[in-house]
């Protein structure tokens, strides 16, 4: 379980994250829904302990990530924005590095990466160099290498991005497992429909703050809207009248 | 830490010794520099003409069968001199050719002042000593002669020689054997520089641009365990390229016949280890300086720039220390390189150990090792890491 308590990172005069509180419950799929610069990245890597934040805390099954990074990361399985393989080394290598980092060894690393290689039908590019693998393989190589050590939560951001079609199926498949075996599976979109047909909660976010949170279909009720994309637009444009009107009265 | 800074190598290791151009670049250097370096130094001998007499080309030979007696006497070899002029150049197998005037024979028995001339060729240490040898017994015969003339006049010799004295050439070193010294010296100490180039730009600045450092940072490891797995990684490229550098070198040398070289090496088992000792807290060193510029750039180009250019420090150095050595202050030596060189120096040419160098240069190794890997693990721990060119 992921709790993220009025987070708040600037970068110079940048202000990132401003405000940003939810929970990523175990055994859900939670979303970081928002537009590009909305802060879903920054808030991510904080998740990580990838970043110091200004304000606010972030914990991981109880452990705050700002007093024992490592041992939070222990407790996650982190896809990072972008898939960041080394070319040189075979997906093995790579799922061999990684284990060893979070302190696997012997028979429980080889039945780790057998287990995930069956998950993930793996065994075609198992032995081979990443260099020259397609999205959907680099994908699949860097899904593995986060959740191979069984962490009880996964932080994806913008996990679909760049893959065709049988890959988000793909992915969709491996995220609704996780999420069934009780996994807290928390990440980031802007991708409407991927957003709608996989979460059970969804936080908005826009301009650093979080505009709204619930299910899909609490947020479509609550805007009276068709779907997912109009209620996000009205929540988002609510949000930055309430912060002008605030700005304004300050 | 120690255990996750381990498997941080063997990756490291293994990825970097895959790619075939990382090897090139770190020990083609290692393996051609010396070999070239060889070669220069053969060049530079000359085997039949230091086993052999002495030979002088001397033109008017026939006027002067004393002086040729005098010189055969002193095992130089004379042979006539058949151009009418003064040589551009030695004759082929001559070390040496005196002119002496068509009217050698009536000057020397009128006694009058002989005005010769002698020409060498000292371009090389065989031809410097040939040449001085030569001239040193004309010269000898001169005394000789004046040595007759005085006695047939009653006169001792040595009232003209009130002072006897011999000369000893206590320069440490020749300008061509302290060019070579100085010149194997850099070989050596930029062997490091280079073995742990492409590498140490790979590992921090080429990682961030493949955006792989963001995943690596998310594991449970310390920004210590990464940096001590990459500077272990890059340390052994720089050591191994260093002492191939060093092997390849003697092996070169030792194809060259003993006795022949304008240097002398003082190498045995002693001396080598000091070397070795010496040595590897220095690529240590510069493989923590490579690391601590990689960290600081985004990308794979730049870095390459930033070392490419550090690597101009040794070369300089190097150089101030063979055309302005002499004129450096005793402290200077005391500083990064030049007490590297310094102490490698005595113990490669004189075959002692100057300790006072020696330490100088590894506590600036240890101590740079320190502060920089401490710079580089703070920096790694820095969000800015996160961002790729």
């Amino acid at each position: 379980m992921i709790i993220v308590k009025e987070l708040a990172k600037a970068y110079g005069d940048v202000h990132a994250v401003r405000s940003v509180s939810f929970h990523a419950d175990d055994a859900q799929i939670t979303t970081l829904l928002g537009a590009n610069g909305s802060g879903k990245t920054t808030t991510l890597r904080a998740i990580s302990g990838l970043l110091k934040t200004d304000k606010g805390s972030v914990t991981v099954d109880g452990i705050t990530v700002a007093d024992d990074s490592e041992s939070a990361q222990r407790r996650l399985g982190v896809f990072p924005d972008s898939f960041g393989l080394y070319p040189r080394m075979t997906t093995r290598e790579h799922l061999v590095y990684f284990a060893e980092l979070h302190g696997l060894t012997g028979t429980a690393l080889n039945v780790a990466i057998d287990e995930v290689t069956g998950t993930l039908n793996l065994s075609d590019i198992l032995d081979r160099r990443t260099e020259g693998f397609s999205q959907g393989q680099r994908m699949k190589v860097a899904l593995a290498r986060a959740i191979l050590h069984k962490p009880s939560n996964i932080v994806l951001d913008e996990p679909t991005r760049g893959l065709d079609v049988m890959n988000i199926r793909l992915l969709r498949t491996i995220l609704l497992n996780l999420k069934a075996a009780g996994h807290c599976v928390l990440l980031s979109s802007h991708v409407m429909a991927e957003v709608e047909a996989l979460s059970d909660h969804v936080v908005i976010m826009a301009d650093g703050i979080v505009c709204a949170e619930g299910s899909p279909a609490e947020l479509i009720a609550r805007t009276a809207q068709p779907n997912l994309e109009e209620a996000f637009v009205v929540l988002v444009e609510q949000s930055q009248k309430n912060n002008q009107k605030q700005g304004e009265a300050a | 830490m120690i255990r996750q800074a381990i498997i941080v190598y063997k990756k490291e290791l293994k990825d970097m010794v895959r790619d075939r151009r990382m090897l090139i670049a770190a020990f083609s250097f290692a393996l051609l520099g010396p070999v070239f370096m060889g070669f220069i130094f053969m060049l530079t001998t000359d085997k039949d003409a230091a086993e052999q007499n002495a030979r002088l080309a001397m033109a008017n030979m026939q006027q002067a069968p004393g002086l040729v007696a005098f010189l055969e006497k002193r095992e130089i070899t004379v042979i006539p001199y058949n151009g009418d002029t003064a040589p551009d150049i030695l004759p082929e197998g001559s070390d040496a050719v005196l002119m002496l005037p068509d009217d050698y024979a009536a000057s020397l028995k009128s006694g009058r002042v002989i005005m010769g001339a002698l020409y060498v060729n000292e371009s090389s240490k065989t031809g410097m000593e040939k040449g001085f040898e030569i001239s040193g017994a004309v010269d000898r015969f001169g005394g000789y002669v004046a040595g007759i003339r005085l006695t047939a006049r009653g006169i001792p010799p040595a009232i003209v020689s009130p002072i006897a004295t011999s000369k000893f050439d206590v320069s440490e070193e020749s300008f061509v054997s302290q060019t070579m010294s100085g010149s194997f010296l850099m070989l050596i100490i930029m062997a490091p520089f280079i073995g742990g180039l492409a590498v140490a730009v790979d590992t921090l600045a080429g990682e961030r641009e493949r955006h792989s450092m963001q995943s690596l940072l998310a594991q449970p490891v310390s920004a210590k365990s990464v940096i001590f797995g990459k500077l272990a990684m890059v340390s052994t490229f720089s050591i191994v390229g260093t002492l191939l550098a060093l092997a390849t070198f003697l092996f070169a040398i030792s194809l060259v016949p003993a006795g022949m070289l304008p240097i002398a090496l003082h190498l045995n088992m002693f001396t080598v280890s000091l070397i070795v000792l010496q040595l590897v807290p220095f690529a240590i060193f510069i493989a923590t300086v490579q690391l601590f510029i990689s960290i600081q750039v985004k990308s794979f180009k730049e870095g390459q720039s930033y070392i490419s250019m550090f690597m101009m420090v040794p070369m300089f150095v190097a150089y101030l220390k063979i055309f302005g050595g002499s004129k450096l202050h005793e402290a200077a030596f005391f500083a990064p390189i030049l007490s590297e060189m310094e102490s490698l120096s005595s113990l490669i040419f004189n075959g002692e150990a100057d300790f006072a160098h020696m330490a100088s240069s590894i506590v600036v190794a240890v101590v740079g090792i320190i502060v920089l890997t401490t710079l580089t693990a703070r920096k790694l721990e820095s969000e800015v890491m996160l961002d790729a060119a």
